[in-house]
């Protein structure tokens, strides 16, 4: 707590303003509205002049007659517009004077408003990660908002906008060290800790996120989260995670790769050298990849043209143009046989088209310029075209992977990876691994979010991978042996998946549940044993009708929800019953590890 | 009425069975709905028999849902399982819809106890586990007052012994 002590400690109750602009850059979206509206009603007046002025009638000034006639109207609409700016710039002072924040030893505090006051409070040990984020506007000016994602529900993030980039950049190594230091801290009084660990992430938001579970269970109350408190930090890890990584537990075999290769590179001074780049090729091994480290530790670059190519490609991009096409097509159809009425609204109809697919391809923009790092705290991932933000995958909280291609990218063979997270707050965080990538790159990326898939010695993990993507289309050598750890779907569910029940099957490895779904836009699942939460068997009557059984593993909210379908009824049961078993003993032997290297430190 | 509707998952444990007020509370909480409505669907029937003679079909639709639920809600009641195996809890029901639910006590995140006014006539409750996952949907409904509160604190204890995954 020495080195990396906020300023604020010394003087707790100091508060910090944030840049004056910061009013301005938040209301600029209504300035920009309303210098709009009036562009757009001068230019209707100045368009009628020109078009009379070209069709050589005399100009309709009689709207500015009138106002030579009345030379007080101007006054009052100048004197107006100057009275609203000068409202504003009054209004943004009294904002910007309560804006502020504090930092002291147990809580970032930020507090806004003028009439209804806001205070935020996210105490440190809570804090999951510290983001920079920089929008257009803000980062023309050169400045930034620190994002403080805290554990806990939807919407616990603190916003802390805007700083100068220079400022913020500070704030948030001295941050993040205060963090880590809290946290380390908080390890030693772990026990006394952890039973009130169920209260306040944010001061605001805990107390419905919190109070949920008592008033549901009505007269009897339940068993508050505290007493069995330590676990509901359990999937999040909140007790070890800032950025960063835990690194007073040893490698475990069933940690993801990337969490063991940034273990091995905790001692390591600056992040990227060639012992870096041989603990990668060493980590990565069993799927036969040898990355090479770019500069500043760069090991993923997707450009922009791909970005672009990827997101046209899309099924629902394509899907939306397709219905716009359609209808611009039906409409000048009708207009050709005469059907004038109906041209117009058509065209109006469609607009909303136009703009949903427009805004999806937008979104799709700001994973342009994608970069991953590998750096001391991990997998550093920063992108955006116009706006660059930046965030630390956390990679020891990760439940489940999987890989992802939507119809027309087989062409170019292009694959994106996503993850299932521990409950982090901030429902609009991406949840991408990897936007768009060739096979190595989604190979990368996957084989660092999981676990060392413990494989016998005759098949590499590529090649599973690889049967997965492409199943019996696949050309590795070994994809043969690969296949044999398939189990697909029986003949009977051809009813149930008409389409998908060849491609559809699941492979247990030794520390992970592989499942290949799709036929048409094909994707794999990859749920590691340690993180599964519960199963659950189901059956409906069409299938036991089939004499089918399907078993659901859950794991977080996220895109992936990996359900092992309809399978024939024994296998789907022995599934059940033995995958219970399976987790329960990937998690022992996890736990064991950690217990150990605990017991080895003292 | 002591067959046994319950299907089997593959694993020989004893399943416990709820409570057997179980299904009558259930039935009477479908009561509660469907005699008013048979009433005022009735009374009308009657009343405009003259103009709606089709007025009749409806209450006749109550009646019959009103016979066939009491004997379908009894018999899901008894096909409802709950086993406490030593490292997970394993809830079984359903005759039409099998399903079966494995939580293990390492993923834990608290428990609900839950009583609503008709549990609470036949002195039942309702325990809900919780896990990270919002898919996890194991309820055990209709259990004694007792038993509830000591599988909630047996449960409890078990997560902490049992606090896996770290």
């Amino acid at each position: 707590m020495d080195e990396g002590s906020p300023p604020a400690e010394a003087a707790p109750e100091v508060w910090h303003r944030v840049h004056p602009l910061t009013p301005i850059l938040e209301s600029l979206g209504v300035l920009v509205g309303i210098f709009i509206a009036a562009a757009y009603g001068l230019q209707n007046f100045f368009q009628s002049a020109v078009e009379d002025l070209a069709s050589g009638r005399s100009v309709n000034l009689t709207f500015a007659d009138w106002l030579r006639g009345h030379p007080l109207v101007i006054l009052a609409v100048v004197g107006g517009i100057v009275l609203v700016l000068l409202l504003t710039a009054f209004f943004s002072w009294l904002a910007w004077r309560v804006m502020g924040y504090r930092i002291d030893a147990e809580a970032i505090y930020y507090r806004r408003g003028v009439l209804s006051k806001k205070l935020r409070k996210a105490r440190l040990d809570r804090v999951q990660s510290i983001d920079l984020q920089q929008k257009l506007l803000p980062r023309l000016l050169g400045m930034a908002e620190l994002v403080f994602d805290v554990a806990g529900g939807t919407d616990s993030n603190i916003s802390l906008k805007y700083l100068s980039k220079r400022r913020a950049e500070e704030l948030r190594d001295e941050l993040l060290n205060a963090v880590r230091a809290k946290k380390r801290q908080g390890t030693a009084t772990q026990a006394k800790d952890r039973s009130s660990g169920g209260e306040a992430a944010t001061g605001e938001e805990s107390a419905p996120a919190h109070g949920a579970a008592a008033p549901a269970s009505g007269p009897v109350a339940a068993i508050p989260s505290a007493t069995v408190g330590h676990q509901a930090e359990e999937p999040s890890g909140a007790g070890e995670t800032a950025e960063g990584i835990d690194r007073s537990i040893p490698e475990r075999r069933d940690d993801s790769l990337g969490v063991r290769l940034t273990k091995r590179l905790g001692a390591m001074a600056d992040g990227v050298s060639a012992e870096a780049e041989s603990g990668l090729n060493d980590l990565l091994a069993p799927y036969r990849l040898a990355p090479s480290i770019g500069r500043e530790g760069e090991i993923i670059r997707v450009p922009v043209h791909r970005v672009v190519i990827a997101s046209l490609l899309k099924t629902e991009t394509l899907v939306s143009i397709a219905v716009v096409v359609l209808v611009v097509i039906s409409a000048i159809v009708l207009l050709a046989f005469g059907v004038k009425e109906a041209f117009i609204p058509m065209l109006v109809g469609v607009l909303p088209g136009v703009f949903a697919a427009f805004s999806v391809f937008k979104k799709n923009l700001d994973n342009a310029n994608f970069v991953v790092r590998l750096d001391e705290n991990g997998l550093a991932v920063s992108h955006g075209l116009f706006s660059t933000s930046r965030k630390v995958i956390p990679l020891d909280r990760l439940q489940a992977v999987c890989l992802h291609q939507p119809l027309l990218w087989r062409w170019a063979g292009w694959w994106q990876a996503e993850y299932n997270i521990a409950s982090a707050g901030g429902s609009k965080d991406s949840n991408l691994l990897l936007p768009v990538g060739d096979v190595e790159q989604a190979l990368l990326m996957v084989g660092l979010a999981l676990p060392d898939p413990q494989l016998p010695d005759d098949i590499a993990a590529d090649a599973l991978v690889r049967s997965a993507m492409y199943d019996r289309r696949s050309s590795d050598p070994q994809a043969p042996a690969a296949e044999m750890l398939f189990h697909s779907q029986p003949r009977s569910s051809r009813i149930l998946d008409p389409l998908v029940w060849k491609r559809r099957a699941y492979a247990l490895t030794g520390s992970m549940l592989v499942l290949r779904l799709g036929a048409l836009e094909r994707r794999v699942d990859f749920v590691p044993h340690v993180r599964v939460q519960s199963l659950r068997y189901h059956q409906g009557p069409l299938m036991r009708a089939l004499g089918l059984g399907t078993v659901a593993v859950h794991s977080t909210a996220g895109p992936i929800d990996p359900r092992v379908t309809h399978q024939s009824e024994d296998e789907a049961k022995r599934f059940f019953t033995e995958h219970a078993e399976r987790t329960r003993i990937a998690r022992l032997r996890y736990d064991d590890a950690a217990k150990t290297a605990k017991e080895d430190e003292r | 009425m002591n067959r046994d509707f319950s299907f089997s998952i593959g694993t020989d444990v004893p399943f416990n069975r709820v409570s057997p007020k179980y299904g009558l509370k259930e039935v009477l909480a479908t009561m509660i709905i469907v005699v008013p409505l048979l009433v005022v669907g009735l009374v009308l029937a009657i009343v405009f028999t003259a103009e709606a003679p089709w007025l009749h079909i409806i209450w006749i639709a109550v009646l019959v849902y009103g016979i066939a639920a009491p004997i379908v809600i009894l018999r899901q009641a008894k096909a409802i399982g709950y086993a406490e195996r030593a490292d997970d809890l394993l809830i079984r029901r359903g005759i039409m819809f099998h399903k079966a639910t494995v939580v293990p006590y390492g993923r834990l995140q608290f428990v609900d106890v839950d009583a609503g006014p008709v549990d609470r006539m036949f002195g039942l409750a309702t325990v809900k586990l919780h896990t990270a996952s919002a898919a996890t949907d194991a309820t055990i409904p209709g259990l004694p007052r007792a038993e509830a509160d000591r599988l909630r604190d047996s449960l409890a204890g078990l997560g902490r012994a049992n606090m896996a995954g770290l």
